[in-house]
């Protein structure tokens, strides 16, 4: 059990008289990229966004090293180690790149009651800023202003400040979401080397890209977990094929 | 701050000189007048300048600051009232006319109320927002008007202005720089604050609070500090106010002044600090000078706010320095 890092148990949110999330239980080990698919309206974004803490859940359980964390709210569990990309991007976009992820490294960095000394004068807050500008390859870009970046410049934005917070879990919703070809292929190699980093929860569309990236898929269709396994397992299950995959070879379909 | 050469830097250096040379120039002109008017320009670019700090940098729209101004002005008018009828305020407080007690203490006063009533509206946003901190404002204006022990909607006159050490304020030159000081002491703490830790926190809550939220920070708690702080500034206008009128009355807190300085903040330019004072400038000489020829002043002065606001995304700040950065 010890490599788990997180466990979900029972998770269950409705709206009104719409169950989204119906005993929904996961685990995600360290290390891992668990993938998480499913048709739409299958409750994967609310999934995401109990686990993150946007939305209390009505009831269950989320383990998260040690912690029961289902009642925690977001920035709580962000200060733990939850990191979050979201599925339209995401970024403060009259701010320069550099302040963008100089907000995310100031936030692990203690409380922001610090009224007085200017940002710029800051060494312990620019030089992790600086460090961080060069993971994730914006540092050419860092006097500009956010919404002059392009799409793809954006996402990569995105994930350097969630990557900045130096989060154990990552939750990824639909990063590929609106890339060409090109970009999808970018992105899932810069999703692998994460691996290194963190565990992630991926939430994608792209079936390539889960089959190439993930070591454990689960399905949720209705609101539950139909199966989770090996991309094989996914790729074999009866149920999967006819729910989901449409009795296709995700291989061929792609 | 912006270097001296930059366009920000020449219009700061103009308008510190202008505000400094205006009382010996009125006096050798003979325009005594302009002294006290230009004093009520700057107590009012100090309320607008703290408005700002909530609606430019955090972006929270309130439509009840002039509550705050209002609260601060009573605050020096119940010290004084007490201290003229030799009888205690509340819990045994002493009246006072010294402006170092009643001056804090009406900051403390606006900036108390602000985190109620900041704690309270900050469950809602948006529109919701502007209608709950609109009604709190309105709540308190009936409440003042409602207060006979205080003059009621009739006010309360001061017998004179506050004392403050060997300063004369009766003097209407010395007072207005005393207002002059005030507002370059709040500019100053503002334009530290937004540069700094905290103030990068609420400019990243005006963007995206939920990203915020996502990337670790409770930001309910940066706001309401942000509410107060611009509370506790507002209030020091009002407490400048009801020393510079000698008066004080509910309709300070009246939601058309709130109004009121919400559109010197926009006239002037929402996320610079100068521009507040840029607007309450141009504002209240748009009152002064139409005002003389009709009543129905506001009929130009709407026309050109809406040019404003349509045209000029940063007021008329971002108008005259152009393409420098944000917050500079």
């Amino acid at each position: 059990m010890t490599d788990l890092l997180l466990q979900a148990k029972s998770l269950r949110k409705a709206f009104g008289a719409v169950q989204a999330t119906h005993n929904v239980s996961l685990d995600i080990r360290k290390g891992e990229i668990h993938a998480l698919i499913g048709p739409n309206g299958a409750g994967k974004t609310t999934l995401i966004k109990q686990l993150s803490g946007e939305i209390l859940s009505d009831s269950g359980e989320i383990w998260f090293k040690g912690n029961n964390i289902a009642s925690l709210p977001m920035h709580r569990r962000a200060l733990l180690g939850i990191g979050r990309s979201f599925q339209i991007t995401s970024v403060f976009d009259e701010l320069s790149v550099r302040e963008n992820i100089a907000l995310a490294v100031q936030a692990h960095q203690g409380h922001s009651f610090r009224f007085w000394k200017p940002v710029n004068d800051d060494k312990r807050l620019q030089q992790a800023t600086s460090l961080a500008l060069r993971q994730c390859g914006l540092e050419e870009r860092a006097a500009e202003v956010a919404v002059s970046l392009s799409h793809g410049e954006k996402r990569q934005l995105d994930v350097g400040m969630v990557l900045a917070g130096n989060p154990d879990l990552l939750l990824l919703d639909e990063p590929m979401a609106g890339m060409g070809p090109g970009g999808t292929m970018k992105m899932t190699e810069l999703i692998q080397g994460l691996k290194n980093q963190a565990s992630i929860l991926l939430i994608e569309h792209d079936m390539q890209a889960v089959f190439a990236l993930a070591d454990r898929i689960t399905v949720l269709v209705y609101g539950e977990v139909l199966v989770t396994g090996t991309p094989d397992e996914i790729r074999n299950h009866p149920e999967v094929q006819s729910a989901y995959l449409g009795n296709r070879n995700p291989d061929a379909a792609a | 701050m912006a270097g001296l050469k930059s366009r920000s830097g020449i219009l700061l250096l103009l308008a510190v000189l202008f505000f400094v040379l205006l009382p010996p120039v009125s006096s050798l002109l003979g325009e005594q007048y302009l002294i006290s008017f230009f004093s009520r320009i700057l107590i009012y670019a100090l309320a607008a300048v703290s408005l700002d700090l909530i609606l430019g940098y955090a972006g929270m729209v309130s439509l009840g600051h002039a509550a705050f101004f209002g609260m601060g002005a009573y605050g020096v008018g119940f010290l004084a009232f007490h201290f003229q009828e030799s009888t205690p305020f509340l819990f045994g407080i002493e009246g006072t006319d010294n402006a170092l007690l009643s001056w804090p203490f009406a900051m403390v006063f606006s900036a108390t109320l602000a985190a109620v009533i900041g704690a309270l509206s900050l469950r809602t946003s948006g529109v919701y927002f502007i209608m709950i901190t609109l009604a709190f404002a309105q709540m308190l204006y009936y409440l003042f008007v409602s207060l006979e022990a205080y003059g009621g909607d009739d006010g309360l006159s001061l017998w004179s202005r506050n004392t403050l050490g060997p300063l004369d304020l009766s003097d209407d030159t010395v007072f207005y720089y005393v207002c002059m000081a005030a507002l370059s002491a709040f500019l100053f703490i503002s334009w530290r604050l937004v540069h700094s830790r905290f103030g990068q926190v609420i400019r990243g809550i005006r963007e995206n609070e939920l990203r915020m939220q996502t990337l670790g920070y409770a930001t309910w708690r940066y706001q309401l500090v942000c509410f107060i702080i611009a509370g506790a500034g507002a209030g020091l206008a009002g407490a400048l106010m009801a020393n510079q009128t000698e008066f004080v009355s509910p309709g300070l807190m009246h939601w058309t002044h709130s109004g009121e300085i919400l559109v010197m903040v926009l006239l002037g330019g929402m996320g610079t600090l100068f521009g507040p004072v840029l607007g309450a400038t141009v504002f209240l000489l748009m009152e002064d000078i139409l005002a003389a020829y009709t009543e129905h002043w506001m009929v130009f002065l709407g026309p050109f706010l809406i040019f404003i606001v349509l045209f000029a995304r940063r007021g008329l700040y971002g108008l005259i320095v152009k393409g420098e950065k944000h917050g500079d």
